[in-house]
């Protein structure tokens, strides 16, 4: 039998405020989701490498540290070095290409469906590189992919580069601001400038390396990872 | 929902959150429902594969929820003092409310809040969430008799509780 006593909860349902979900929870839950499939903190992988890339330039990769550089140099075109992070970084909106179009690129790109069309898109000048934007008022994602069977292209100095999968596929999540360096095939890193790269998810998949930059989570950009298409 | 499909399960959480964060702050969880719910939804999803297809989701994660709450409410009650039933603050009121009015609610949500656990979690589920009786045997996962029957001795505690002339008035 309804009552007042009754009417009086169900009018209290009504007036019991409580707080809305944060805006993050979503992501903070899939982070940890994920970070719990990597399994363990020995997922992090710390790199003390400043002088071993040295080493390498000078062509001297058999020490047994160098052995560890060279599975980076298998992954696709990317390296890393641990060393001093920057504070900040933004990622940049590729250039307007200034003779090359997306159709002189000798690889194709692809897209992350959960983006859509990017805003603007760019090819290096060899026809290499793709690189893709979207601009959104929560800031920019830069993409670029190129041939995962490349020399370096890309030279990042990072202290807490981890381990990540992407639909069964390897990836490296920088969750830091840190230097990145692109060089042309067969150019010298030393001779290019560095600069300051926002938290970037990198990917090898299809034959390509993919690098996904911009003010994103881990799971956002690991989503933006898995529909690439 | 395929276990594993993380963009699939992201929609779930945003679609639940908001029912999954009231659970939690109504079953005792108190300021830190954000972290009893967030514990839940990555709980709830490695237990993707008890989930039986095609049954209502929403219980089946306000069971994890509630189970979550109450491990939390007692761990914190085994931290702190003696347990004194679970603090429903009136801050959850709107403070724009007559001052009677007010009053009055309060007084009811704080007696609700005095009841003992398994009366409260009935109460709470069936009144303040608004769940139907077999969504509320789903998620304190008790059989249904029980939720009637849990019902009905809370309700007759807070009448107890409760000033005869606030809820009785008319039928005097």
């Amino acid at each position: 039998m309804s009552d007042h006593l009754e009417s009086a909860l169900r009018e209290l349902a009504r007036d019991v405020r409580t707080p809305a979900a944060p805006p993050g929870l979503t992501d903070a839950v899939l982070d940890r989701i994920e970070e719990g499939r990597s399994g363990h903190p020995a997922a992090r992988l710390r790199w003390a490498l400043a002088a071993v890339v040295g080493l390498l330039l000078a062509g001297l990769a058999l020490s047994p540290v160098g052995a560890k550089v060279a599975e980076w140099l298998d992954f696709g075109g990317v390296m890393v070095r641990d060393d001093e992070p920057g504070t900040h970084g933004t990622p940049t909106v590729p250039s307007e290409p200034p003779a090359a179009t997306p159709t002189s690129a000798t690889l194709r790109p692809l897209v992350p469906s959960l983006l859509g069309e990017p805003d603007g898109t760019s090819v290096g000048a060899d026809g290499g590189v793709v690189s893709m934007s979207w601009g959104s008022e929560k800031g920019t994602i830069r993409i670029d992919q190129f041939d995962a069977t490349l020399d370096p292209v890309f030279w990042k100095t990072a202290p807490d580069a981890v381990h990540v999968q992407v639909r069964g596929d390897d990836a490296l999540w920088f969750p830091t601001p840190h230097e990145v360096v692109v060089t042309p095939e067969g150019g010298d890193p030393q001779t290019h400038p560095p600069r300051l790269a926002a938290r970037t998810l990198v990917v090898q998949t299809a034959g390509l390396t993919v690098r996904i930059e911009g003010d994103v989570t881990r799971a956002r950009a690991v989503r933006i990872a898995a529909s690439l298409e | 929902m395929r276990s594993g499909d993380l963009d699939a399960y992201a929609e779930l959480v945003d679609r639940h959150a908001p029912v999954a964060l009231r659970t939690a702050v109504l079953l005792g969880a108190g300021a830190d429902a954000e972290d009893v719910v967030q514990e839940a939804l990555v709980k709830a999803y490695r237990s993707l594969g008890r989930y039986r297809d095609g049954a209502p989701f929403r219980p089946w994660l306000l069971r994890i929820v509630a189970n979550e709450a109450r491990n939390h409410h007692r761990s914190a009650v085994r931290r702190g003092a003696r347990e004194q039933g679970v603090p429903l603050p009136p801050e959850l009121l709107d403070p724009g409310e007559q001052v009677a009015d007010r009053q009055r609610k309060e007084q009811l949500l704080a007696a609700v809040g005095r009841l003992p656990e398994r009366l409260r979690a009935v109460v709470v589920c069936r009144y303040l969430l608004e769940l139907d009786e077999a969504e509320t045997a789903t998620a304190l996962g008790v059989p249904r008799g029980t939720v009637k029957s849990r019902l009905n001795r809370g309700l007759s505690r807070l009448r107890e509780q409760l000033p005869t002339t606030e809820w009785e008035a008319d039928r005097v």
